[in-house]
């Protein structure tokens, strides 16, 4: 064998390192990125919040403390995969692993003392938090949408009695009348950055769904029940939200209704808020607004962390 | 003297081969084993006249790979000025084989020894088609996701640790030749079979 096939080996050789760093160094954020968001939740002890974001798998990220507006008010409880055992290993802990990074997650904790007491609903809403890490960096991260409310448990006026969801992104809850109450309107929130990606049915057939309370009395599911999650959402039972001439509807206590949802599978947001159910009691007139709990995380793959990347780091 | 050059050189590379880290100090010191090599592959020169640039390269190894001493070689391949360094000492190693082989078939050549000649020319081949792909493709592997890069670490170290094998049979093999041309007759007879067993 010749000695200059030697040094064109060698030469390929190098040329694979520099390529590859290359490669590699241009895959590396220069910030960890906050993946979006849409977040509701009651205003309680030990309200907190799962936030989502990449970080590059070589030499992770870590937060040490967030600010919003400008203010603490919420501690960092772990950064990292929940449970505790995770935080004193020297591995990284993550959610997921890509080529190039790490999802990673910190939960939030709301420090109640910094929340004004007496202010109209929603106590606060921020889209954006001051992000700090171990390595002294910061970062003001774009989260999507975040809404704090009060609890008024007083209004509460539905129960839920049996709900169920499907991995393909679906969700159907069923719910009884305390009281006789009038519905104005069922809405999603955050209605601007959520159109197409959340739809509701709602189906208020009493005689289906009276055969339910079988089940109260350990009696079987009804077939129909359980088959509905599986249909293709076009041919499931209820009628659009949006339909107008649905609302106001007017149900005696005891009665029931039917919420399908179903969350587009192609988004790359995370989903925890509520259907709001807005209405009226029948006898005192007072009005309500209850939620239908959502909770919907999307599953990410490669493709969709390069997206993410491509758009949150070319659209700044 | 062949034989005491090619046995310092045979373990001078089980040195540089094999990793037992104590604490944290390699207690099979590479540089030892490339002094080996570079001493091994002086006395097969002077012996025969040759200028192998073998001699040198590891001459170089010996102050290149003190680092070594300290660096666990994990197969944990990721981008750290480490991880650079050592697929560095990598890529000089296959230059070093690469002139071990050209010693070798040059004394098989003086040797006038076909067989040999034959299975030391396949077996350069081989090694350096070999390894130049691991080496090729092992900077590929920071690009890689987690579940091919593993695929690729345990097949190339599996490669690796068998070529290296058969290099290091046929080091042995060098090791145990008489000396001079002489009496290599009654050699190929005799040998050929017993270290056809170390393969």
């Amino acid at each position: 064998m010749k000695e200059r096939f030697l040094w064109a080996g060698v030469l390929i050789i190098v040329f694979s390192w520099i390529g590859n760093y290359a490669y590699f160094q241009s895959k590396q954020l220069d910030h960890p990125i906050f993946l979006d968001h849409f977040y509701e939740a009651t205003l309680g002890e030990g309200t907190s919040f799962t936030f989502y974001y990449l970080t590059n798998k070589q030499d992770p990220a870590v937060v040490t403390h967030v600010q919003i507006d400008g203010v603490e008010i919420v501690n960092v409880l772990n950064d990292g995969h929940g449970i505790g055992v995770w935080q004193n290993s020297s591995e990284p802990s993550f959610v997921q692993e890509y080529r190039h990074h790490y999802l990673k997650s910190v939960t939030l904790e709301l420090n109640e003392e910094f929340i004004p007491d007496n202010q109209t609903e929603p106590i606060l809403t921020f889209e954006t938090m001051d992000v700090f890490f171990n390595d002294q960096s910061s970062i003001h991260a774009d989260v999507g949408t975040v809404k704090i409310c009060r609890e008024d448990r007083n209004l509460h006026v539905l129960d839920s009695q049996m709900s169920s969801s499907s991995n393909q992104h679906r969700r159907e809850e069923t719910l009884v009348t305390r009281e006789a109450i009038s519905i104005d309107e069922i809405s999603i929130p955050f209605p601007e950055d959520l159109e197409g990606e959340v739809a509701v049915k709602v189906d208020f057939d009493q005689n289906r769904l009276k055969e339910l309370e079988k089940v109260r009395d350990n009696g079987e599911i009804p077939a129909w029940f359980e088959e509905n999650i599986e249909k293709e959402w076009n041919e499931t039972t209820g009628l659009p939200i949006e339909e107008k001439e649905l609302f106001p509807i007017t149900l005696n206590e005891n009665e029931w209704m039917q919420v399908g949802m179903y969350f587009n599978p192609d988004r790359t947001s995370y989903f925890e808020f509520g259907i709001h159910i807005k209405g009226k009691k029948s006898e005192s007139g007072h009005t309500f607004d209850q939620t239908v709990p959502i909770i919907d995380h999307p599953y990410l793959g490669q493709q969709d962390i390069d997206e993410i990347i491509a758009e949150k780091v070319g659209g700044q | 003297m062949l034989y005491e050059g090619f046995r310092k050189i045979f373990w001078g590379f089980i040195l540089v081969f094999v990793e037992i880290h104590l604490m944290v100090i390699d207690i099979l010191p590479d540089p030892i084993g490339y002094y080996l090599i570079f001493s091994g592959i002086r006395l097969v020169n002077h012996y025969f006249g040759f200028t192998n640039k073998g001699k040198q390269v590891a001459l170089g190894l010996v102050f290149l790979s003190l680092p070594t001493l300290f660096i666990q070689n994990q197969s944990v391949i990721q981008m750290s000025g480490s991880s650079i360094y050592l697929s560095l000492i990598g890529i000089i190693n296959l230059v070093l084989a690469f002139y071990l082989f050209q010693l070798m078939v040059s004394i098989a050549k003086q040797r006038e020894d076909d067989s040999l000649h034959q299975r030391t020319t396949t077996m350069f081949k081989i090694y350096m088609v070999t390894m130049f792909f691991v080496t090729f493709l092992e900077p590929f592997s920071i690009n890689m996701t987690e579940g091919l890069k593993m695929w690729f670490i345990v097949f190339s170290a599996i490669f690796g640790l068998v070529i290296n094998i058969f290099f290091l049979a046929l080091l042995l093999k060098y090791s145990k030749l008489s000396d001079g041309p002489s009496d290599r007759s009654s050699y190929t007879a005799e040998s050929e079979p017993a270290i056809g067993t170390h393969d």
